[in-house]
C-alpha cells in the first residue's frame, strides 16, 4: 500500500475514533475571567449625557486608546446616584470628588485607581462686596447657598468650616442646594452666602457674566483631597493594576484632554497619582461630625 | 421466502466478486477498511448528532426553565429590596447626604425592577408558545406586579416630598411615617400574594429543570448507546473483512506458491498456475506462468549452449595442441637456426683464419719468387752463352790439333791427363742440364707467383687447368716417384673465378690425396695413382674430379668431413680446416663439392663449378 494511502486511512480512523470522544469537554474552559471588552464610564458631578459628552468626550477616546478598551458614559442624575449604580454593576469606572469617594467606598466597595490631585482645591465662602458679614461665625441665622448634598468643596468642607466657626449645621443656618446658581441666588440676595471651592469660583463667575468685585471671600479652607478615579470591586485585580500603570504611564496626555473643557481647567497643572485611602480621612472626619457617618 | 432472500444475496454475492475480480488487492482492502471506518465514522457521527439534537432539545428546556427561574428569582430578589427601602428610609431620615444616596438607591433599584418586569415579559413573549413556561399566569402575574410597584413608587415619592416639606418640623414627620407605614403594610399584604403565587410558579419551573436534566442525561445515554453499537457494527465488519481479505491474498498465493514449488522439485516447465482474478495475485500468476515458460526456454537454450561450448572447447583444445605442436615445431626450427648460425660462425672463424694463414703464405711465397727470379734468370740467359762459348773453344782446340798433328810430349800428356775427348763430349750435356735446372726453377717461381696471385682478388676468366698444374708443380715435392698423376684432361671452356681461392681447394684436395696414398703404402704395394679429370657437364657447369685410390673414408665420419677442425690427422699435421675451407670456397662460387668413397677402394672429389658464376 503507498505511504499516503496510509496516511489517509489512518487519519480517517483517527477522525472516526475521536469524533466520539471530542463533543463532551466543550464548556468548561471559558468561565476564566477577562478583562472586561467595554466599561461604563460614570462621572457623579456632570448631570445627564449632554454635559458629560461635553466636558469628558475626548478624555473617554483618549482613555479607551490608553487602555485599548471600549468605554461607554454612564449619565447619572446626582453625585450620589453613582453609587447605586456601582453597587448594582450598572457601572464600572467612576470618576468622584472626594465626598462621593467615600460614599462609593463604603457602600458599593469602590476600588480607588488613581487620584488627580488639584493644586488649589480649597473651600471658600462667598459674601456679595457690600455684604457687612466678615466672619463665618457671623452667618448663624443666615441662609447660605451650597452645590449639591454630599459636594467635598460645595456641601461638606463648607459644613465643617461653619461648624468649626461654631454653628449647628442643623439648627444655626439654613442651606439650600443650588448648584452653580448659588451665585445669582447671592447677587440677588436671596441667599447671605454662598459656598464653593475656590478652583471654580473664577469660572462660574465668568460662566455667569458677574464681576469678581461684587464679591468677596470671606473665608478659605484647608487644601482638600483629589478627586479619583474608582473601580467596581467586580474588576479582576490585574486589571485595575494594569489600568492604573496604563494611566500614569499616559497621564499627560489624560490631564491635556481633560483640560479641552472649558469646565475642567481646574485640572490645569495636575498630576496622576496612585489613590490612597487614607487621604480621605479627613472627608470622613466632616461626615462624623455632622452627623452622618453611620455608614462609613 | 427466506429461501428467495437468501438466492438475492448469493446473486449479489456472486456479482460483488465479480466486480472485485478486477480491483487490485490493496483496492479491495482500502474499501472494505474504508467501509468499516465510514461505519465507525458514520455511527459516530449519527450518534452524536441524535444525542446533540436531543441534549439541545433537553438543555433548551433546562435553559428555558433555569432562564424563567432566574428570572423570577431575581424578581422576588428586587422586589424585596425595594420594599425595604421603607425600613432603610427610617434610619437615615435625619441625614441628608444619606437620604439622597437611599433615595438614589431606591430609583436605582426600582429602574431594576421594572427591567426585570420588563425583561420577564420580553422572554414570556419570546416564548409564547413554549409549553414548559405558564404563560398566562406568569404574564397575570407580571400585571399585578406592575400595578402594585406603580403604587408603591408613588407612596414612596410622596412620602419623600412630604420628608422634604417638612424637613424641620421632626414630630409631624412621625406622623407621616405612620400614614405611610399603614400604606405600605396594605401593599405588603398584595406583595405577599403575588410572592406566593411567584414561589409556585418558581416551584413549577423548578420541575421543569427536573425533567430537562433527565432528558439531558437520557440523551447523553443515548448518544454511548449510538456510538458503541455503531463501533461494535463496524469491528464486526472490519473482522469479517480482515477473514476475507486474508482469504482473499492467502489462498491464490497458496496455490501459486504450490505450483511454484512443484515447479522448482520437478523441474517441470510445463506445469502452469490457473488463477483467474485480476489482482496483484493473477497478475503475480501470470507473472509466475511468463517466468516458467521463460526460464523453460532458457533451460533449453542453456543445454544447447552448453553442447556448443563443449565442442567449441574441445576444437580450441586441439587448436592449442596444434599451436604446440608448431611452436615445438618452430622452437626446433630456431634451434637449429641457432647451431646452423654457430656453425657459420665456427667456419667464418676458421675462414678468417686460414684466409689469414694463406695470405701471409702467399705474400711470402710472392717475396721468395720474387727474389729467386732474378739470379735465375742470370744463369738461364748467361747458360747459352756458356755453351757458344765453350763450343767456341772446342772448335778451336780441333783447329789446333788439325793444323799441328805434331805436338809436343807436354800437350800431349796434358790431353790424355784431362781426357779432353770426354769433356768434349759431356761439357755440352752439363751445360744443357744446367738450362734444365735453370728452366725448372724459373718454372717454380712462376708457379709459386700463379698460386698466390695476390693481385688477383678479383673475379678472372682462368683456365682451370693452368690452375690445377701450378698446384701440382708446388706439390712436386711431395709427389713421390710411386705415386703416378693421371690427368684425363676435358676440352674446358675459361672459367670466371676467383683463382687463388680455387688453387687453394685443389691444393687441399691433392695433397690429402698424397697424404692418403703415403699412409696407404706402408700397408699396400698395390700401384698408387691419382686420377684427375675435367670435363664440361653442360653450357653452365664444369666438373673437375680428383680421385685417390687410398684407403677411403669411414663412412660414420664421412658426414663430418667438411666440419670445421675435424681431422683424422695426427696432432701438429692438420688444422682441420682444408676441406671445410674448401667447401667455404666452393660454395662462394655456387657450386657443389661431393665426396664418394668406398673404405679400402679409394676417394674421389667431385667439384661442380658454374662457367659464369653470377656472384656480386
Amino acid at each position: 500500500m503507498k505511504r499516503r494511502h496510509l496516511i489517509w486511512y489512518s487519519l480517517l480512523f483517527a477522525a472516526g475514533c475521536t469524533t466520539g470522544v471530542n463533543s463532551t469537554n466543550n464548556s468548561s474552559e471559558q468561565m476564566a475571567i477577562n478583562a472586561p471588552k467595554n466599561l461604563k464610564f460614570a462621572v457623579t458631578d456632570v448631570i445627564g449625557m449632554e454635559d458629560l459628552q461635553r466636558d469628558y468626550g475626548l478624555f473617554r477616546t483618549t482613555l479607551e486608546e490608553i487602555l485599548e478598551t471600549k468605554i461607554e458614559f454612564f449619565p447619572v442624575e446626582n453625585p450620589t446616584a453613582a453609587a447605586p449604580a456601582l453597587l448594582s454593576r450598572e457601572v464600572d469606572i467612576v470618576f468622584a470628588g472626594p465626598s462621593e469617594y467615600l460614599i462609593l467606598n463604603a457602600r458599593a466597595k469602590a476600588i480607588p485607581i488613581i487620584a488627580i490631585e488639584r493644586s488649589s482645591y480649597h473651600s471658600i465662602m462667598v459674601v456679595r462686596a457690600d455684604s457687612k458679614i466678615k466672619l463665618l461665625a457671623q452667618l448663624k441665622g443666615k441662609t447660605i447657598a451650597m452645590r449639591k448634598i454630599g459636594s467635598t468643596s460645595g456641601h461638606l468642607a463648607p459644613t465643617k468650616l461653619l461648624m468649626d466657626a461654631g454653628l449647628d449645621p442643623k439648627t444655626d443656618f439654613k442651606t439650600v442646594m443650588l448648584n452653580d446658581k448659588g451665585v445669582q441666588a447671592l447677587k440677588k440676595g436671596e441667599v447671605d452666602a454662598w459656598a464653593t471651592a475656590s478652583d471654580r469660583y473664577k469660572s462660574i463667575l465668568e460662566s455667569e457674566g458677574l464681576l469678581e468685585k461684587d464679591f468677596s471671600v470671606i473665608f478659605t479652607g484647608p487644601l482638600l483631597p483629589s478627586d479619583v478615579f474608582v473601580a467596581s470591586n467586580q474588576l479582576p485585580s490585574s486589571f485595575i493594576a494594569d489600568m492604573r500603570s496604563r494611566m500614569i504611564k499616559h497621564q499627560d496626555k489624560l490631564v491635556q484632554s481633560l483640560l479641552t473643557a472649558k469646565a475642567l481647567q481646574r485640572y490645569k497643572g495636575s498630576k496622576l497619582v496612585p489613590a490612597n485611602d487614607a487621604d480621605y480621612n479627613m472627608i470622613r472626619e466632616v461626615y462624623q461630625k455632622i452627623g452622618q457617618g453611620n455608614f462609613l | 421466502m427466506i429461501a428467495s432472500t437468501k438466492r438475492y444475496f448469493k446473486k449479489k454475492l456472486i456479482l460483488l466478486s465479480h466486480l472485485t475480480d478486477s480491483w487490485n488487492i490493496a483496492k479491495k482492502i482500502s474499501y472494505g477498511y474504508t467501509v468499516a471506518v465510514s461505519i465507525t465514522f458514520i455511527g459516530t457521527m449519527s450518534g452524536l448528532l441524535i444525542a446533540y439534537r436531543y441534549e439541545t432539545l433537553a438543555q433548551q428546556q433546562f435553559n428555558l426553565s433555569y432562564q424563567q427561574q432566574s428570572l423570577l428569582k431575581d424578581l422576588e430578589t428586587k422586589i424585596t429590596r425595594v420594599r425595604l427601602h421603607p425600613q432603610r428610609l427610617v434610619t437615615v431620615l435625619e441625614n441628608s447626604i444619606w437620604l439622597e444616596f437611599e433615595r438614589n438607591r431606591f430609583l436605582d433599584e426600582m429602574s431594576q425592577v421594572n427591567q426585570q418586569l420588563s425583561k420577564l415579559e420580553t422572554f414570556i413573549n419570546a416564548h409564547d408558545y413554549d409549553s414548559t413556561i405558564n404563560n398566562t399566569d406568569l404574564l397575570q402575574l407580571l400585571n399585578n406586579y406592575k400595578k402594585n410597584i406603580k403604587i408603591y413608587t408613588q407612596t414612596v415619592k410622596d412620602f419623600w416630598q412630604q420628608i422634604e416639606q417638612n424637613q424641620s418640623v421632626t414630630k409631624t414627620d412621625q406622623e407621616d411615617l405612620l400614614i405611610f407605614f399603614k400604606q405600605e403594610v396594605n401593599l405588603s399584604v398584595e406583595f405577599e400574594k403575588l410572592s406566593d403565587e411567584l414561589i409556585r410558579i418558581i416551584g413549577y419551573a423548578e420541575i421543569q429543570e427536573k425533567q430537562a436534566n433527565a432528558n439531558f442525561d437520557n440523551a447523553q445515554k443515548l448518544r454511548i448507546q449510538v456510538i458503541v453499537g455503531s463501533m461494535l457494527l463496524s469491528a464486526a465488519i472490519a473482522a469479517i473483512l480482515a477473514l476475507y481479505t486474508s482469504r482473499l491474498i492467502a489462498r491464490p498465493l497458496q496455490i501459486v506458491t504450490d505450483v511454484a514449488r512443484k515447479i522448482t522439485q520437478e523441474s517441470n516447465f510445463q506445469l502452469r498456475v490457473h488463477v483467474t482474478s485480476n489482482d496483484e495475485i493473477g497478475t503475480l500468476a501470470t507473472s509466475l506462468n511468463q517466468l516458467v515458460e521463460w526460464v523453460g526456454d532458457y533451460t533449453q537454450e542453456l543445454k544447447l549452449a552448453r553442447q556448443t561450448l563443449e565442442q567449441r572447447v574441445e576444437e580450441r583444445t586441439q587448436e592449442l595442441e596444434l599451436a604446440r605442436q608448431t611452436l615445438e615445431q618452430r622452437v626446433e626450427e630456431r634451434t637449429q637456426e641457432l647451431q646452423k648460425t654457430l656453425q657459420d660462425l665456427k667456419e667464418a672463424q676458421g675462414q678468417l683464419i686460414q684466409t689469414e694463414k694463406m695470405s701471409s703464405l702467399g705474400q711470402m711465397i710472392a717475396g721468395i719468387a720474387h727474389e729467386i727470379n732474378n739470379p735465375v734468370n742470370f744463369i738461364y740467359g748467361n747458360i747459352q752463352c756458356v755453351n757458344d762459348y765453350t763450343q767456341d773453344l772446342f772448335n778451336l782446340v780441333s783447329l789446333y790439333q788439325q793444323e799441328y798433328p805434331d805436338s809436343i810430349f807436354l800437350i800431349e800428356e796434358r790431353i790424355e791427363e784431362i781426357d779432353l775427348n770426354f769433356i768434349n763430349k759431356d761439357l755440352p750435356l752439363l751445360l744443357s742440364s744446367m738450362k734444365t735446372g735453370a728452366e725448372r726453377i724459373r718454372e717454380i717461381v712462376l708457379s709459386l707467383r700463379n698460386f698466390s696471385r695476390l693481385d688477383e682478388a678479383d673475379i678472372k676468366e682462368v683456365d682451370i687447368h693452368e690452375g690445377i698444374d701450378n698446384t701440382l708443380l708446388i706439390l712436386n715435392h711431395r709427389l713421390q716417384p710411386e705415386i703416378e698423376v693421371i690427368k684425363k684432361y676435358g676440352n674446358l671452356p675459361l672459367v670466371e673465378c676467383y683463382p687463388a681461392k680455387l688453387n687453394q681447394v685443389f691444393m687441399n684436395i691433392l695433397s690429402n690425396a698424397i697424404d692418403a696414398l703415403i699412409d696407404k703404402k706402408a700397408h699396400s704395394s698395390k700401384s698408387q695413382e691419382i686420377i684427375i679429370t675435367t670435363l664440361n657437364i653442360d653450357d653452365v657447369y664444369i666438373q673437375v674430379g680428383i680421385r685417390d685410390n687410398g684407403s677411403g673414408i669411414l663412412p660414420e665420419i664421412k658426414n663430418r668431413l667438411f666440419d670445421p677442425f675435424f681431422t683424422t690427422k695426427p696432432v701438429g699435421k692438420g688444422t682441420g680446416l682444408g676441406l671445410s675451407v674448401c667447401y667455404q670456397i666452393i660454395d662462394k662460387h655456387k657450386g657443389k663439392i661431393e665426396v664418394i668413397s668406398e673404405f679400402q677402394q679409394g676417394t674421389e672429389f667431385i667439384i661442380k663449378l658454374p662457367i659464369k658464376t653470377q656472384t656480386d
